[in-house]
């Protein structure tokens, strides 16, 4: 899974880059925490890394949506309101998959 | 060890007197705020301790008729009197003030907490123990039989939640009924072994005196063990001098036995029912301060913290901006261009409500600093940067009182109490004022959202990482300049993660954000009237025949090396007030709204280019400390010299850096 889970952020980080580079940069640092997490061989440690990889994911995933929610606001200030673009969706995707892993990561 | 012997107690009514007062004493992050909110409920206030500036909190409830004073004493470890906040908590429990003294402690963790329990206890003081967090350690699985604690501590037990208010009605019952009697209600005696009860009594036997007021037993071991004031104290008083060998060695060995009394302790009152390989924060710890990792988390935390504060934000921001504006439009519609339409609307609404339009942004970012704080991720922080820190001869525990910088670097100077070497403290003090604090950050959005739109958050935060920069240089600078010294290690407890709650978070960013609102209802408003006035007079709203004018034109020579405008330089000399009056200068100079970036980017774009406005930005990032933060550093270091150095260097800092800035930002752009 922290496989899954690292391409998937990858994917989403170099997709941000193109928009906002230092987003992008970070969300590939979040990445390397499931890089990291495959080469764990002690089982807890494994999903450790799984476990707070999901939980960054969540709160930059989070930080995504709340950004294109508040900007329905816009129209009152005359501006047009932001477009989710195909990073924001992969990331917005990830942490989907990343609410079911910290809900089995607390539950372990 | 041998067990504990309990003393008599002596039971007697308290009459004629409905008043208690409660000390609350703990080790930091045991939860302790949360119980003194939890009993006082909306009544906390913050008050100053006589005599010495420490933030105290004193809140007040009623239960059974009794007027229950509750004082939230500093988070100590110990109460050694090394470091200041140990030396107050300790004065005040000896000092006789409190009626009770409640000892909070931490129901997962309490090795910490019963090691500070066993010292009030021979201090001879009433002393409940309310061990918190009580709804955690039965998640895990941890049983806790209080009978047990009760049986060996020698002192009544209460099992608290503050989240979900559990034990709470028992501790309001126990502290009315223990009040209402007198003396002291369980003596014990802890029993160190023949070698050291001896010396004891040896002691005892030659004390004639007891100039601080503590139980001669603990006065005694105090000496023994060579308590800095305590030693003192019996030297005065005749007692013969210890080598320095002698003094450490019973240090030790009460440690010791201490340690292995609360252990045994533990081992009888304490079962858990699961044995986990790792916990949830051990876990999260193993990649949180993992060797490769943490340091690009914290940044990509702090990334996210800006990013949050300048974005999401934002369009709260702009909202209020548009309502003021319309406001002050509607007000001159209303009254007619003159003198008080413009003290209305160029004065109290454009003055106030520039700064006020950023209020959004503060909550944000005390939002997101509070949900990394009550989480239990700001301790690691400082733990992961201690290795970085100590290159800069300072400590991770330096660290912590420096974040609180990104909100006011009045509290980042008073919160430099903590550390116990005077030098290190001294050096956070010195630097404390290059962290940005929130006042700042209204003059960088302003300035960013008009020449920076497109990378407006990436600038915020790499203006940031340039202040967190500055400050650790400037230690080393100070450092290597007077003291050439090494820096303290860090001992800190780490807290459990945890999910903050929603009170919390609240009760966090109101409190420092009210601090925002107070200054804009108080010094912002007074000096954007005053502003109003030096902008409007003599040349009835000509600004270029005001009295800022002839103020702004005489210190234009300043800043010839940047070329500023007068305007710019007043708003600087303004700013020294307070730095969030830069942004009502601005606006009130250079009459513009700041809804109307295409305006306020033609009027200043006049005057400014990108590389200047970037060089005023680093400018406003490092220059003098307002004049709260000026009058804490006095009432800190006790010293004129200290304070003028402060602001001498932090000037000379930021105008050395900013003409840096100018010059490459100028060579770069002309490339």
């Amino acid at each position: 899974m922290n496989l899954v889970m690292f391409l998937l952020t990858a994917l989403s980080g170099i997709l941000e880059f193109w928009n906002d580079r230092l987003l992008g940069f970070f969300i590939l640092v979040i990445s390397l925490v499931f890089l990291f997490g495959c080469f764990e061989k002690q089982r807890e440690r494994y999903r450790a890394h799984l476990f707070v990889g999901s939980v960054l994911v969540l709160f930059f995933a989070g930080f995504s949506l709340i950004s294109y929610l508040v900007s329905f606001l816009m129209p009152l200030l005359g501006e047009e309101p932001k477009s989710l673009t195909l990073g924001d969706a992969v990331l917005v995707s990830s942490g989907f998959i990343s609410i079911l892993n910290v809900y089995r990561g607390r539950r372990k | 060890m041998r067990p504990v012997r309990h003393g008599l107690c002596q039971v007697a009514d308290k009459k004629g007197s409905g008043e208690v007062r409660v000390a609350l004493v703990g080790c930091p992050n045991v939860g302790k705020t949360s119980l003194f909110n939890a009993l006082t409920g909306s009544k906390q206030y913050v008050a100053n301790w006589p005599g010495v500036t420490v933030e105290k909190k004193e809140g007040v409830f009623l239960h059974k008729g009794f007027r229950i004073s509750v004082i939230d004493l500093p988070g100590t470890y110990a109460l050694d009197y090394n470091s200041l906040d140990e030396k107050i908590t300790r004065d005040y429990i000896l000092s006789g003030e409190p009626d009770l003294i409640v000892l909070v402690g931490d129901s997962v963790n309490p090795e910490q907490s019963l090691y500070l329990l066993l010292e009030i206890v021979e201090m001879e003081k009433k002393v409940i123990l309310a061990l918190t967090a009580y709804d955690e350690a039965k998640k895990m699985g941890i049983k806790i039989d209080k009978y047990e604690l009760q049986k060996h501590l020698g002192v009544p037990v209460v099992l608290v939640s503050s989240i979900t208010g559990e034990g709470l009605e028992e501790l309001k019952d126990l502290i009315v009924d223990y009040s209402a009697r007198k003396g002291v209600l369980h003596k014990v005696h802890l029993d160190y072994g023949e070698a050291m009860e001896k010396r004891i009594r040896e002691v005892l036997n030659n004390l004639t005196d007891l100039p601080i007021g503590a139980p001669p037993r603990y006065f005694a071991m105090k000496y023994l063990s060579g308590d800095t004031q305590f030693y003192q104290e019996a030297l005065k008083s005749g007692l013969p001098e210890l080598s320095e060998e002698e003094r450490i060695a019973f240090k030790i060995s009460l440690s010791k036995k201490k340690r292995e009394l609360i252990e045994n302790v533990i081992k009888e009152a304490y079962q858990s029912s699961e044995e986990k390989v790792l916990s949830l924060s051990e876990a999260i710890d193993h990649v949180l301060t993992h060797k490769f990792l943490s340091f690009p988390l914290f940044f990509a935390f702090m990334y996210l913290v800006f990013k949050f504060t300048f974005e999401t934000a934002q369009v709260f921001s702009d909202l209020l901006d548009l309502a003021f504006t319309n406001l002050g439009n509607l007000l001159v519609e209303r009254l007619g261009e003159n003198a008080i339409s413009s003290f209305m609307a160029d004065g109290l609404i454009s003055g106030v409500g520039s700064v006020l339009t950023f209020v959004p942004n503060i909550f944000f970012l005390f939002l997101a600093m509070g949900f990394l704080e009550e989480s239990g991720y700001l301790p690691r922080a400082a733990f992961v940067m201690d290795r970085i820190m100590e290159k800069f001869k300072l400590s991770g525990r330096s660290f912590m009182s420096l974040l609180l910088g990104f909100g006011c670097n009045v509290s980042s100077v008073m919160s430099t109490r903590v550390i116990d070497d005077p030098k290190e403290r001294l050096v956070t003090i010195l630097i404390s004022p290059f962290m940005s604090c929130s006042a700042r950050l209204p003059v960088y959005l302003l300035i960013l959202r008009i020449f920076f739109p497109h990378a407006s958050a990436a600038l915020l935060f790499s203006l940031y990482t340039l202040s967190i920069l500055i400050t650790l240089l400037s230690s080393s600078f100070i450092n290597w300049l007077f003291y050439r010294g090494r820096s303290s290690p860090l001992i800190i407890e780490l807290p459990r993660y945890r999910f903050p709650t929603f009170r919390n978070l609240y009760l966090y960013t109101w409190n420092r954000g009210k601090h925002f609102l107070k200054k804009a209802g108080t010094i912002i408003l007074l000096a954007s009237i005053a502003i109003w006035f030096l902008t409007y007079f003599p040349g009835n709203g000509n600004v270029e025949e005001s009295f800022s004018a002839s103020i702004g034109k005489a210190l234009t020579w300043i800043f010839k090396p940047f070329d500023y405008s007068w305007k710019i330089t007043l708003s600087l000399f303004y700013g020294a007030v307070a730095k969030e009056v830069i942004v009502s200068s601005i606006t009130m100079l250079y009459n513009f709204d700041e809804v109307e970036l295409e305006t306020a980017r033609s009027v200043l774009g006049l005057e400014m280019d990108p590389v200047k406005a970037f060089t005023f930005l680093v400018f406003v990032m490092a220059y003098i400390p307002c004049i709260a933060t000026v009058a804490t550093i006095y009432s800190e270091t006790n010293s004129l010299k200290w304070t003028l150095f402060s602001v001498l260097y932090s000037f000379g800092i930021a105008y050395s850096l900013s003409l840096l800035v100018y010059k490459i930002g100028g060579l770069v752009v002309r490339s």
